[in-house]
């Protein structure tokens, strides 16, 4: 059974989050305060911790760069800062993903289901299904409804970076990093080009894309059903 | 200065003097050279005392025909018979008349620079001065004790927004006066007086401009005489030193305005965040609560269903208060708000608040000491409620469970006091001081939590003083108490100095 520690201070809202993740067979630890909080996650090592911003001991920054200098253990963010500045900021110094209060039960649920998942399959895979879309990284090849997709060695690692990380938002400064390794000052106009050129190749429902989505201000996201 | 009558008596002394001197020379049978060396000696000493160059030409003549009376063949008379004499005497007075422009013109020189080093230490002190004058008006007038030190005239300044013109009325015909000016700064040249635009005036305009708006001039008063090239420098380059100072004074206003204006901004968004954090708390238990409800609910039993319903249910109490307090905070700072005071019963506000409360006390105590059936209070009902639900809401929701909040109140003179405790471990030093009057303060502690406290507690500072009471906020051994006051009748009311306003920066 999967721990995983909520660190929330509203006692209604931490009521809730135990029941509903009781009632969906996870082990739950609780605590209102940062400090509790840390101690729970050195003492405990949760799977996972759920943790809202405002907390009154300490601000929620500096409770997640406290846990990455403990350890890898994926975080979300439950907060009712919806700014991108406070999303972005969140993501960059180390959380996996960010939930907007007021949220729903289920999509609490699904953030962690992916978050544990990712956590498991680190090993590389070696073919990738999703939809119609199948990603083959030992030879490099993309196949869309049967067909072969052209894609410039940029766009495959940008794809490849995005299915490695299903289901979890990527800033901006994020894949910039990883991709080339450097960061810019043109607000990643080039990175939305790329992006731009990898949905015309493999998003053919013009209305809702099935692959990639955009997380306005903050970055992308690879779609998780 | 020396008078003349001074000067004449001095120049006759010393050729008297002088001339004695050589008589007794010329009994001793000294050389005729010394006298002439004492005559030399003397008139350097009169050009140097009387500094005066047609005194010390005179009595070189003068001194010449002394000469040649008492001391050259044949002496008593002005005949000279050796015509050696003559030459000497030519390159005698040619010496003279050297040395004596020499010894003025050092004068002049030595004069000059005194005066140089006196404008130099007088401008410097104007800048010093400047440095320390504040606002555009103390600048302006420094600068205008300096001048005046310097050139003892008539002198006004003018500028042209306005706000400074001394002796509007100085002149018969404002308007052609101004057209003047507008010249002058327009071209950026002095006008008026001897100079080539405007001759026809009898005062000088030195144009003030600069290109942080500062437009205007200084008029000099030239009636009796022109202003000297000296005087003239010194105006501009204290003209200068003034516009330097009323460009940092403009500039520093300019900072401390936006410096103001980002505060504002600041604050309005520290204020949004605040309601946004506390829509959204209870907004979040709703929305995942009966999400949760709806999606599980054959997992759920009976009762933890029923205890969600009542935990949702509460949460909209406390959400339709939160509406109501931020009502109350429009109207407040709209001034709106209208005091519907009667005389209450403080028992039966206190039982109305305990049911109101009751259902969201969970597994704190809330208790109500040394109940009064007698005690009334002159005030608005609701609003006074809403204080009391502010305060014991805080309580329950940021002190531990199983802790009690208690109710006490007494009658001091005219007023009632009210004493909020709880059992929480008290309020920080720092916000304890900031609580009510500066919200936004605490918020400034990233945490959001202290934001729902603000707000609701700068809304019952607001009701409290527009009842005319006072509220404070103080740590017991155990936790916090807040106290505050509300009229016990209406005699007794007075409407509070403060008034209705909460804080000018939430608007």
């Amino acid at each position: 059974m999967k721990k995983i520690l909520v660190i929330e201070d509203d006692s209604v809202i931490l009521k809730f989050l135990k029941l509903a993740l009781e009632t969906n067979h996870y082990e739950v630890l609780v605590a209102t305060q940062a400090a509790i909080g840390l101690n729970e996650v050195i003492n405990q090592s949760p799977d996972l911790v759920l943790l809202d911003l405002g907390l009154p001991d300490m601000d929620g920054m500096e409770v997640i760069k406290e846990i990455r200098k403990i350890g890898q253990t994926p975080i979300i963010i439950i907060s009712a800062r919806g700014r991108e500045l406070d999303k972005v900021g969140a993501l960059d110094l180390g959380a996996n993903d960010y939930v907007t209060k007021p949220f729903n039960i289920g999509e609490v649920l699904a953030r962690i289901r992916v978050s544990l998942r990712n956590q498991t399959s680190q090993n590389k895979l070696i073919e990738f299904k999703f939809k119609d879309l199948i990603v083959d990284f030992e030879k490099y090849k993309v196949h869309l409804k049967g067909e072969e997709i052209h894609l410039t060695p940029i766009e495959f690692k940008l794809l490849d970076l995005l299915i490695e990380h299903q289901g979890k938002v990527l800033t901006h400064s994020f894949i910039q990093e990883k991709i080339w390794g450097y960061q810019t000052v043109d607000d990643y106009q080039s990175l939305r080009v790329f992006m731009a050129n990898i949905r015309k190749k493999i998003e053919t429902n013009q209305q809702a894309y099935d692959y990639i989505i955009t997380e306005v201000g903050v970055g992308y996201r690879f779609k998780d059903d | 200065m020396i008078s003349q009558r001074k000067k004449w008596i001095f120049t006759s002394l010393t050729i008297i003097l002088s001339t004695l001197l050589s008589l007794a020379f010329e009994q001793f049978n000294l050389r005729r050279e010394n006298i002439l060396l004492i005559y030399v000696a003397s008139i350097m000493m009169i050009i140097v005392e009387t500094k005066d160059i047609k005194l010390g030409v005179l009595s070189t003549f003068l001194l010449v025909f002394i000469f040649n009376f008492f001391f050259t063949e044949p002496k008593y008379t002005f005949i000279i018979s050796d015509p050696n004499y003559i030459i000497t005497l030519i390159i005698f007075m040619f010496a003279i008349s050297i040395l004596g422009t020499i010894t003025t013109s050092l004068q002049k020189e030595v004069k000059t620079s005194r005066n140089n080093e006196k404008k130099i230490e007088l401008l410097y002190k104007m800048s010093k001065a400047l440095l320390t004058a504040h606002t555009k008006h103390g600048i302006i007038e420094v600068s205008k004790a300096y001048m005046k030190t310097i050139i003892d005239r008539k002198m006004f300044f003018y500028f042209k927004d306005d706000t400074y013109w001394d002796q509007k009325n100085q002149f018969n015909d404002p308007s052609q006066f101004l057209k003047e000016i507008d010249y002058a700064i327009d071209n950026q040249i002095i006008c008026g007086f001897n100079e080539v635009k405007h001759q026809h005036l009898d005062f000088k305009i030195f144009p003030i401009h600069s290109n942080k708006d500062i437009e205007g001039a200084f008029i000099v008063d030239c009636e009796i005489s022109d202003l000297s090239r000296q005087e003239k420098e010194f105006i501009q380059t204290g003209l200068l030193h003034m516009l330097t100072a009323l460009e940092r004074e403009k500039i520093s206003d300019e900072e401390e305005k936006t410096r103001i204006e980002i505060e504002k901004e600041r604050l309005k968004s520290a204020l949004l965040r605040s309601i946004s954090h506390d829509l959204r708390t209870p907004l979040t238990t709703l929305s995942s609560g009966t999400s949760f409800i709806h999606e599980s609910y054959e997992l759920l039993d009976d009762d933890t269903k029923k205890g969600m319903l009542l935990d949702i249910n509460n949460e909209t109490t406390r959400l339709s208060e939160f509406v109501d307090n931020l009502l109350n905070l429009t109207r407040l700072n709209a001034n709106q708000l209208v005091l519907k005071q009667k005389n209450e019963l403080v028992d039966d506000i206190l039982t109305e608040v305990f049911l109101r409360l009751y259902k969201r006390l969970g597994n704190h105590k809330l208790q109500i000491e040394n109940r009064n059936e007698f005690y009334s209070v002159y005030a608005d009902a609701a609003l006074l409620m809403q204080v009391f639900i502010n305060i014991i809401d805080n309580a329950i929701k940021y002190t531990p469970e199983k802790t009690s909040i208690s109710v006490k109140y007494e009658k001091i003179d005219t007023f009632i006091h009210f004493y909020i405790s709880d059992e929480g471990g008290g309020i920080k030093q720092d916000h304890l001081e900031s609580i009510f009057n500066d919200f936004v303060s605490i918020q400034a502690t990233k945490s959001d939590r202290f934001k729902g406290i603000g707000l609701g507690l700068s809304i019952s500072k607001a009701i409290v003083t527009a009842h005319g009471g006072k509220i404070t906020a103080y740590n017991n051994p155990l936790g916090a108490t807040f106290e505050f006051t509300i009229p016990s009748s209406k005699k007794t009311y007075k409407k509070g100095d403060e008034s209705l306003k909460v804080e000018d920066t939430i608007k």
